[in-house]
């Protein structure tokens, strides 16, 4: 049972050549690939991380630019309502002028008409007055004297009136 | 007593030497997993000394086995 | 003991004398020399056709998106690799592919007879593998390459000068033993082996005698599945070892 024969020899062969054969068909090609495959891998990798820093990278500026052109914005936009304050004021007061000026205007076209109703009341007075007269003295007075003389009158009527009025 | 009978009862004695094998890999497994639940960070270094002895303890097992099949298959 | 007892015995026993016992198939007659062929070795010789076979097979067309087969071996160089270069550091990896081959030869030969159809009912199997690691002959040739391999990178790795040198390390005393080292070290591994091996095998084959039917395929689970990677992967644990220290010892004592 124990026994050493020929066997012994042909084993070592056997195994020597086994580990050749394995070593030549499934170490080497499978080490090389797999090799190959790991750099590889590492390779798109290390790409891939790259270009996903320059992503982030123009992200970062995108959102810089973003952020200041918000600012920009709101500056734009204060100075613009700034601006429409101002030239509301402006347009405000303007307008306010024109109101008051109109209303001066108005107001000097009214007393200018209240003279002039008064003058226009002072003469139909005056010749009503006159045609009065006359009816009453039985002539006709066209004299000059003494229409002035009742137009004097009148005026200074009027005048006391308005003093009175005043 | 003849002598096949003799190497029958030889071969009986030569396989006792199974009891220290038995003996020494049952202290060792103990020994091995008291010292993993003390240290489990290190049952890597303690499971390559764990294989040596057992293997060692084991092979006195072996040789008796080896001696009583010498023996019974003459 | 009456008669029949002891007849049966003697049959159990000569069966088994009969199992145990490695046939010459043929014998080769070449340059004066009758090289007789065992069965064992025939057998040895389908478990590297295999091996070969499989290993063209799987690296003949390699993917990038692997399939089954391939993913298998690669998950097992891989693994191979790592386990080596656990135990021996960067420098295993040359060690790697030799001590893979010990393991798949190994592996395939000691659960090739699982292969055997279940026999009993009193007619025999239709074929029977029986373990190839029965003959001391071949554990012997795997011990004494592994031992060669050490002594070898041993000396490699520290010059003959230095390697001489280590044999009175610690002390000049351990001389003998170191030198006994070398001797026991592959004794032991062929003899685990093949122990191991024929020790399972005769058991098997005394249970199956004791009782046919039903214990065989539950004891054979144990001792042809189990036992027969256990043994693998302690040689080659061993083996692996054995190369560490031949090329650590060096850093350590440095």
């Amino acid at each position: 049972m124990l026994s050493f024969s020929v066997t012994f020899v042909i084993s070592i062969v056997n195994l020597a050549v086994l580990y050749f054969l394995l070593r030549r068909f499934l170490w080497k090609p499978l080490r090389t690939f797999m090799n190959e495959r790991t750099e590889r891998l590492r390779r798109e990798t290390t790409e891939a991380a790259s270009a996903m820093m320059n992503a982030e990278e123009l992200r970062q500026r995108y959102e810089d630019l973003l952020a200041n052109s918000d600012e920009e914005a709101e500056w734009v936009l204060r100075d613009a309502e700034d601006r429409a304050k101002e030239r509301s004021r402006e347009i405000i007061a303007s307008a306010e002028k024109d109101a008051a000026d109109a209303m001066r205007r108005a107001a000097e076209r009214e007393a200018l008409e209240v003279a002039h109703a008064r003058d226009d009341l002072a003469t139909e007075i005056a010749r009503i007055a006159t045609a009065a007269a006359s009816a009453v003295t039985g002539r006709a007075l066209d004299g000059d004297a003494e229409r002035r003389a009742a137009e004097e009158f009148i005026r200074v009527a009027a005048n006391m009136e308005s003093a009175h009025d005043a | 007593m003849n002598e096949a009978s003799m190497a029958l009862i030889a071969a009986a004695i030569a396989v006792l030497s199974g009891i220290g094998a038995g003996v020494g890999i049952g202290i060792a497994t103990g020994m091995t997993a008291e010292s993993i639940a003390r240290q489990p960070e290190a049952s890597g270094k303690i499971q390559g000394i764990f294989f040596i002895g057992v293997a060692l303890a084991e092979s006195t097992a072996i040789y008796g086995l080896v001696v009583s099949l010498l023996l019974l298959f003459r | 003991m009456n008669p029949e007892t002891a007849e049966a015995t003697l049959s159990i026993g000569e069966k088994i004398t009969e199992a145990i016992s490695i046939k010459t198939i043929f014998t080769i007659d070449a340059f004066g020399l009758h090289i007789p062929i065992t069965e064992t070795v025939v057998w040895s010789w389908i478990v590297m056709a295999m091996l070969v076979v499989a290993a063209y097979l799987v690296t003949r067309r390699l993917s990038d998106v692997p399939r089954r087969p391939q993913l298998l071996a690669e998950a097992m160089i891989e693994f191979f690799d790592n386990f080596v270069c656990s135990l021996m550091g960067p420098a295993g990896k040359a060690y790697a592919p030799f001590l893979g081959t010990i393991a798949a030869y190994l592996g395939v030969a000691n659960l090739l007879p699982m292969l055997t159809p279940v026999g009993g009912f009193g007619h025999e199997p239709l074929f029977e593998i029986k373990p190839i690691m029965r003959d001391i002959n071949i554990t012997a040739a795997l011990s004494v390459m592994v031992i060669v391999v050490v002594l070898v990178s041993s000396i490699v790795r520290r010059g003959p000068l230095g390697w001489v040198r280590s044999l009175f390390k610690p002390v000049a005393f351990m001389l003998p033993f170191n030198i006994l080292e070398y001797a026991i070290r592959p004794v032991s591994l062929a003899l685990r082996l093949f122990g191991n091996v024929l020790g399972a095998f005769i058991i098997m084959r005394l249970i199956e005698a004791l009782m046919p039917v039903g214990i065989p395929v539950v004891a054979g689970l144990y001792f042809d599945l189990f036992d027969g990677i256990l043994q693998t992967v302690v040689f080659v644990y061993l083996s692996t070892i054995f190369i560490a220290e031949a090329i650590h010892m060096e850093a350590q004592h440095e």
